[in-house]
């Protein structure tokens, strides 16, 4: 078994937590870095280390919503709602800074789920020249 | 399908996913930005909230300065900036107007020096070609130049201070980092650097508001549509019924020169050139939502000041509010200002952006504007050579344009070319959005020569009393404002001051054969020339940008302009002041927020005698009756919850009509409108006038005919509204005021139903049958009065708040806890910051810049 192989061994694995804390972890890092084309980095490298396509879905998704509910969470909890009332009046969504936040929580997820779906797949396709033949589809 | 197959399928549906995502995120919606730099939580509009408010206490190094300053902001978050020396102090006044108001500086300047197709789009470059041909940069600039080549002490000084202003605001902005104000973010785009000539332009864009005009050219089009006799009874130059801003030449109506102005022969090429000239100015893409805060209806202004023989305290009470466009955030900041070096101590109001005081008060004097509406521009037409465009005819020969070329930054596109040509006078402003080959029309306008208002304010909140007071004010030249002016020795004065052009055929009214020489400027009306109001006898002197004096006459010879306000605000206040002879600040506070309409006080008599002289089918119709009996019970105060206002202002509008529409073409664009104060002259004194007669009709009729036809179709049509019960016709369902916002109508206020109307000392004009959307969006955007005998707790307020973040609690303080309730906070005025800290229950934030 090569080092690569016993790497991904070690975290492509059924169990999700890890994968999920990785995106959720990393999610927050690369968007301080980076901005939010990190959240799809984030996820597309937790991406790597779940098996199954539909798995990587679901971690990607969870990782980038609970990083982003954190995130955007802080700010409401601080007076970012008000931002969001606003910015909803400005777009003739009176009233709707709620309905915003949840759906900038949910561009988390979405950004957080193409990431880990991409990360999935590239590895899917490489992993037969350098690992091997593995489950890593579903 | 294999598994690579699978593979490349699972790869190719994540791929799009994600540029599906990113294109979401990425791509601009019009001129708004890519969604995900608005979202990220790190970066995007969330930043917005957490700068809301400063700091209760924050230090900042700041590299250069030479001693420490501090700002305390009090509980309205009016920042008193004490600093040891003045160029620390005018940094410290940067720093602070940027950290409350950097966009509103940023689109202030783009404003006056036509930079706004570069964050607003293409469809902003006709808005931006027609500013950029006013030549207001190019007179800042020049503006500049000049300041720069007196080296002497005063003025390097003064440079030293406004660069110190501008490095201030640039250090804020080179620190900022992704906290920019929300505009920005939505509009996408960061500040550059602020350098001395966008401070000038800001000054130079106000007066665009208060003395640009091309009533010279509407009025050559209402000759042309009404005739000569006609278009000069109806808009003579000293109109009656007026009591002048300097009654000291006359006090009572002079008959007018017009009499003896020849108006010369307009060929009628060229009238389709004014025709056209105007109706693209008055339909510049985009310009109603940029343009309309700086020109609109609502400019005016009141200020007076009286003498201890009519003040209850002692030594003269002045006051100012000034009417100009109330946006949001508000068009002055408010600041007190303290230099230890040199004894500077002032407090007031600035357009943000500018590094001086413009109106306020110090220990010794205070000080405050209305506009004069002086005439200081021309428009001159020039034949074009037929076998070279490029030429016109002047002085006898033909002249090549001026060219210059200059690019126009815009939006995601290339630059735009845009070349500006000049004339001996000035730019042509027919080449702005027109071409032609007979004439061409340009403008010279005092706006775009240089001119020195920041000598005149510096110089004015140093004086200490009324002999240093007038050495600033005669470098007072391009924006022409009465100036009002009392001390703490017990002075009071008011001077319509500007750089008012003498034209070798007096008058300049009219656009001018510039090809025949007609209309030069052959100098300036001195200074000591200037109408004045020293100490009166009467003891008040009022302005309401009113006639300035009965021009023309043997007292006062010089031309000053046509176009000002009816009198109205200005009968009033003086009707006030004129009763009572103890007047307190209270009395102050109860007449800048004065809501009487001295409009409706002289026509409705008028209304009402004529109803009881109708036939009894008129005075027997109960919907007619029951709005007469409420007429007949009202004391002409122009209160929301009344119905009467409502009854004369729509009854008003259908007598002018009425008056004066049969006269006029179904189209008015172009066309002037006579002033109120020319109907009432007719109503009162002249009831068989031709102009009360119908010439659609056969008959004859006369005033009392018209009034009682035009009260009929009034009530018809408020009854077809608001349904036959008198009583649910209140005003506050017409009558409102809106505080707009640039960027959309969710960062305003508004509409909100208010007291008064456009003449009320307190104004505000509606169109009053479009409701909400015919909102007021101009009135008064300051008040201020100052007690001479307590200088240092002077009460002002403006229509909003200091700072420009939609979340601050000090976006609209003032505007709901003070403005619409007609309220006011005290100007704290204390040269020792100690003092000022003794009421530490006012401070919210004290910020230390330090070297």
């Amino acid at each position: 078994m090569s080092t690569i192989q016993r790497v991904y061994g070690a975290f492509a694995q059924q169990n999700l937590i890890k994968p999920f804390l990785l995106t959720l972890f990393l999610t927050v890092i690369l968007l301080y870095l980076i901005s939010w084309p990190g959240a799809i980095l984030a996820a597309a490298f937790s991406g790597f280390f779940v098996r199954r396509y539909s798995r990587a879905a679901l971690v990607g998704f969870l990782g980038g919503l609970v990083a982003w509910g954190i995130l955007v969470g802080i700010h409401l909890a601080f007076g970012g709602i008000a931002v969001l009332d606003l910015f909803g009046a400005l777009a003739g969504l009176e009233g709707m800074g709620a309905a915003l936040a949840a759906i900038i929580v949910l561009i988390g997820g979405l950004l957080g789920l193409s990431g880990s779906l991409l990360g999935n797949a590239i590895f899917s396709l490489v992993e037969q020249y350098f690992i091997g033949d593995t489950e890593a589809t579903d | 399908m294999t598994s690579t197959g699978k593979r490349i399928g699972k790869f190719a549906i994540a791929l799009a996913l994600v540029v599906s995502m990113s294109i979401i995120l990425i791509v601009p919606l019009d001129i708004l930005p890519p969604l995900g730099g608005l979202i990220d939580p790190f970066t995007g509009i969330w930043t917005v909230y957490q700068d809301a408010d400063h700091p209760p206490f924050e230090t900042v190094r700041i590299p250069g300065l030479s001693e420490p300053v501090t700002v305390v902001r009090d509980n309205w978050g009016i920042p008193h900036i004490y600093a040891a020396n003045e160029p620390d102090l005018y940094f410290a006044f940067g720093y602070v107007q940027a950290q409350d108001r950097l966009w509103q500086m940023d689109i202030t300047r783009r404003q006056a020096r036509g930079q706004l197709a570069e964050i607003l789009g293409s469809s902003y470059i006709s808005a931006d070609r027609f500013l950029r041909t006013l030549g207001m940069e190019r007179a800042a600039q020049q503006t500049i130049d000049h300041l720069y080549s007196q080296q002497d002490e005063y003025n390097t000084t003064l440079q030293e201070n406004l660069e110190a202003f501008a490095n201030g605001v640039n250090f804020y902005i080179a620190n900022i980092e992704s906290n920019l104000p929300i505009e920005f973010k939505l509009l996408n785009y960061r500040p550059r650097p602020w350098t001395l000539l966008d401070s000038l332009s800001v000054g130079r864009i106000l007066d665009y508001g208060l003395s640009w005009s091309d009533s010279d050219l509407r009025f050559a089009n209402t000759i042309a549509e009404l005739g000569n006799a006609s278009a000069w009874e109806l808009f003579p130059l000293n109109p009656p019924l007026q009591i002048p801003v300097v009654p000291e030449y006359g006090d009572s109506y002079i008959p007018p020169p017009s009499a003896e102005i020849a108006t010369n022969a307009i060929p009628d090429s060229l009238q389709q050139t004014i025709s056209d000239v105007l109706s693209w100015m008055d339909n510049i893409p985009d310009a109603e939502n940029i343009l309309s805060g700086w020109q609109g209806d609502f400019i005016g202004s009141n200020n007076w000041a009286i003498n201890s023989t009519k003040s209850a305290t002692g030594k003269p009470i002045l006051c100012n509010d000034m009417h100009l466009s109330r946006d949001v955030p508000s068009i002055w900041y408010q600041a007190h200002l303290v230099a230890a070096d040199t004894g500077r101590n002032i407090y007031g109001f600035v357009p943000p952006g500018v590094p001086l005081i413009i109106a306020g008060h110090t220990e010794y004097v205070a000080w405050g504007f209305t506009n004069v509406a002086a005439d200081v521009i021309d428009w001159y037409y020039y034949k074009i050579n037929p076998t070279n465009s490029s030429e016109y005819w002047y002085d006898g020969a033909w002249h090549a344009f001026e060219e210059e070329t200059v690019p126009i930054a815009v939006k995601d596109m290339p630059p735009y070319p845009h070349t500006v040509r000049r004339s001996v006078h000035g730019p042509i402003m027919s080449d702005v959005g027109l071409t032609y080959n007979d004439y061409v029309i340009a403008q010279r306008w005092t706006g775009a020569e240089p001119s020195y208002e920041m000598i005149a304010l510096d110089k004015m909140t140093m004086a200490h009393n009324y002999t240093e007071f007038i050495e600033g004010q005669k470098f007072w030249w391009t924006i022409s404002q009465n100036i009002v002016f009392a001390d703490i020795y017990g002075n009071i004065a008011i001077r319509p001051t500007g750089h008012w052009p003498i034209r070798a055929e007096w008058y300049g009214g009219l656009p001018h054969n510039g090809s025949a020489g007609e209309g030069e400027w052959i100098g300036f009306v001195d200074f000591d020339e200037l109408p004045l109001s020293l100490n009166p006898d009467r003891g008040w002197v009022v302005s309401a940008n009113q006639l300035a004096a009965y021009q023309g006459s043997s007292a006062y010879p010089y031309y000053i302009h046509q176009g000002y306000a009816p009198g109205y605000r200005a009968r009033r206040i003086i009707q006030m002041l004129e009763s009572d002879n103890s007047v307190t600040v209270n009395d102050m506070k109860r007449i800048q927020n004065d809501v009487l309409d001295t409009a409706a006080e002289a026509f409705i008599p008028h209304l009402i005698d004529a109803f009881d002289g109708a036939s009894s089918s008129i005075t027997n119709d109960p919907i007619l009756s029951a709005v007469i009996n409420e007429l007949r019970s009202w004391n002409y105060t122009m209160l929301k919850e009344w119905v009467a206002p409502t009854i004369w202002r729509a009854w008003f509008d259908f007598y002018n009509e009425a008056v004066f529409g049969d006269e006029y073409p179904t189209n008015r664009g172009g066309l002037l409108w006579p002033s109120p104060v020319i109907l009432e002259n007719l109503t009162r004194f002249n009831p068989n006038s031709h102009w009360f007669n119908d010439t659609t009709t056969s008959t004859t009729e006369t005033r009392d005919d018209i009034i009682i036809s035009s009260f009929q179709a009034a009530m018809a049509k408020l009854t077809e509204e608001e349904g036959i019960d008198v009583s649910e016709w209140a005003w506050d369902k017409f009558h409102f005021v809106v505080y707009s916002h640039l960027v959309g109508d969710a960062l305003g206020h508004g509409p909100i139903p208010a007291d008064g109307s456009g003449v009320t000392v307190n104004p505000s004009r509606v169109n009053l049958w479009a409701r909400e959307q015919g909102a007021a969006r101009g009135g008064a955007s300051e008040r201020l009065i100052v007690n001479l005998n307590e200088p240092l707790h002077a009460l002002s307020v403006i229509p909003g708040g200091e700072s420009g973040n939609p979340l601050s609690r000090h976006y609209s303080d003032q505007l709901f806890q003070l403005f619409l309730i007609g309220d006011y906070h005290i100007d704290y005025l204390y040269f020792d910051i100690d003092d000022l800290l003794s009421f530490a229950f006012r401070i919210e934030s004290i910020l230390i810049l330090t070297g």
